[in-house]
């Protein structure tokens, strides 16, 4: 048996008094991408900045590749896991390929340059998200989907073992939306590793995901394969509004009614 | 993130430029000497001519202006990162105006020397800790709360100066105004100066690459790894030593600390490996020139250093920002 990507053991997370998840546990394997939706303030990003490492959790584990989260020093999570923010904010600019490199961070030591291969990790990153031309642009001359590719691109150099993505399609255009999930699928399975992204979009989460996590708010969640867990029933209950389904072409689409 | 050829011919002209900037500044002043008399009275100690004593007094002056440029860019540099905004100075958290106080009651008390310099320290200190203790609060600290903290108890220290002046005695004001315009002319031992200098530069360039994250914001550095908290203090207390240790030298020299690291960043770039380094010597040699221009343009009297620094910063900020990108 392969050991977990990501082991979370009766997990219970709360902000602001409310209630996230109680006692929730899943296991993450190499190849799954997991979904994690919700309404709005039901919890997504706090979940996923708890499995991250970035804040503490009220109870309960979570072990990346057999070791203990809260035992690990910042650099060496990082090493592990990388995280894409739902939003950034550039008071300082930078250029394309500098937010690139900065995910060679966690594998450096404080007194390292880059090296020639860092380097190249970061054009290889940049030509795959389509970037290639605006290496040397600064990212607050860019448009809101390039600079989102471009922190992408920061999670790609980075190249941890476990992805957990805050909204990824924010801000990309179709082609672009289906693009990524195409890298991210990519990257999990050539690489080994696995994905946990918060999404709105439940039928571009169904092109790739293989699991689902529901959050409702109150601290009941709803976690397994995707098939099982994305029904009409629970997305309705899940999004208050009631959801149907359509069937075309072996993919099952879900709309509001 | 490296350097372009031009950006490294600047760089090193930079660097390079230092000594000689230094030098020159020693030639001028008052009584001019030339640059052989300079070079044999630096060589030969036993030599106790009026240059030798001409230099005794202007090399701690060359050294301090240095210095305190540098200090005060880096702090600039610093803070500019912690509280990510671009208008912040070594001054923001209240920390010259802590110093400023305590120098100005030591003055109207009649005291000076090291006992003013202590006490100008011991200001800024506490200016520092206050800042610390109510940013910190119940929960961690945010750079708008820091912010915030600091800009109210500097908007205090501003009241009680402006009170202290009030009451001073006429005899008493002009060096007091002098003090916080910045002055190097009380400069006396600068080697403590050097020292925080040189340990705040170090530690800074360990940070470097950190701080070019967390200038991408908090979450996304500690995202890649880097301990914010701890680097967060690391910076705070820093740039406050740096701060303290230059107002205690030359009084609340402004301008510097804000414009240098501007200028740094605009010539090479926002990789806080080289635009640190870079604001050292840009703050350091502005300062060098500043100080020369002050003490000889309308020699005998001196200008208040601070005004110089203005006056030939503003141009050249104004340069790269219309050239470049901000």
């Amino acid at each position: 048996m392969t050991t977990a990507r990501l082991n979370v053991r009766d997990l219970s997370v709360s902000i602001g008094g409310k209630q996230v998840c109680d006692r929730l546990s899943f296991s993450v394997f190499p190849g799954d991408v997991w979904c994690v939706l919700g309404g709005n303030g039901t919890g997504k990003t706090t979940l996923l900045h708890t499995l991250a490492g970035l804040r503490r959790p009220s109870g309960g584990s979570i072990e990346i590749n057999g070791y203990d989260l809260a035992n690990l020093s910042p650099r060496v999570r990082a090493q592990h896991m990388g995280l894409l923010l739902q939003d950034y904010d550039d008071v300082y600019s930078v250029t394309v390929r500098e937010v690139a490199l900065m995910g060679r961070h966690p594998h450096m030591h404080p007194w390292q340059f880059e090296s020639r291969g860092d380097f190249s990790r970061a054009q290889e990153a940049i030509e795959i998200l389509g970037l290639t031309g605006l290496e040397d642009r600064q990212l607050t001359t860019l448009s809101g989907g390039e600079r989102r590719r471009a922190r992408i691109a920061t999670l790609l150099v980075q190249a941890p073992s476990m992805y957990l993505l805050d909204e990824p399609s924010n801000h990309l255009d179709v082609h672009h939306q289906v693009r990524m999930l195409e890298i991210l699928a990519q990257v999990t399975s050539s690489k080994n590793a696995a994905t946990i992204m918060a999404v709105h979009d439940v039928n571009l989460a169904g092109r790739i995901c293989s699991h689902a996590i529901l959050l409702s708010g109150s601290g009941k969640t709803i976690s397994g394969p995707f098939q099982d867990v994305v029904t009409t029933e629970n997305l309705s209950q899940l999004y208050r509004h009631t959801i149907q389904r359509v069937q075309s072409n072996s993919r099952t689409l879900f709309f509001p009614a | 993130m490296y350097l372009r050829r031009h950006q490294w011919f600047m760089f090193i002209t930079l660097i390079a430029g230092a000594p000689l900037l230094g030098l020159f500044a020693l030639g001028f002043g008052s009584s001019d000497i030339s640059i052989a008399d300079l070079i044999h009275s630096v060589f030969e100690e036993q030599a106790a001519s009026l240059n030798s004593t001409i230099l005794h007094l202007r090399i701690p002056r060359v050294l301090g202006a240095f210095a305190v440029g540098g200090s005060l860019a880096l702090a600039g540099a610093l803070m500019q990162v912690l509280v990510r905004n671009p208008l912040a100075d070594p001054y923001v958290l209240g920390v010259s105006g802590g110093a400023s106080l305590a120098t100005l009651i030591s003055i109207l008390a009649g005291v000076s020397g090291t006992l003013m310099h202590g006490a100008a320290f011991a200001g800024a200190l506490t200016a520092m800790l206050l800042v610390f203790v109510i940013a910190h609060g119940p929960e961690a600290w945010s750079p708008v709360r820091l912010l915030l903290s600091g800009v109210m108890l500097a908007t205090a220290w501003t009241a009680a100066i402006s009170l202290t002046l009030t009451i001073a005695p006429e005899a008493q004001l002009r060096g007091m105004l002098f003090w916080l315009m910045g002055d190097l002319s009380y400069v006396e031992s600068t080697r403590w100066l050097w020292i925080v200098l040189g340990l705040g530069a170090s530690f800074a360039l360990f940070f470097a690459r950190e701080l070019n994250l967390i200038g991408q914001g908090p979450l996304q550095a500690a995202a890649l790894g880097v301990d914010i908290q701890r680097t967060q203090r690391v910076i705070y207390v820093g740039a406050s030593l740096l701060a303290a240790a230059s107002v205690t030298t030359a009084g609340a020299l402004g301008f510097v600390g804000l414009a240098a690291p501007h200028i740094a960043r605009l010539a090479f770039g926002a990789d806080h490996r080289f635009m640190l380094i870079a604001s050292v010597f840009v703050g350091g040699n502005l300062v060098v020139i500043a100080d020369t221009l002050a003490r000889t343009l309308i020699a005998p009297a001196q200008i208040p250093v601070g005004v110089i620094t203005a006056l030939i910063g503003i141009p050249i900020f104004l340069h790269l920002l219309r050239r470049g990108r901000v």
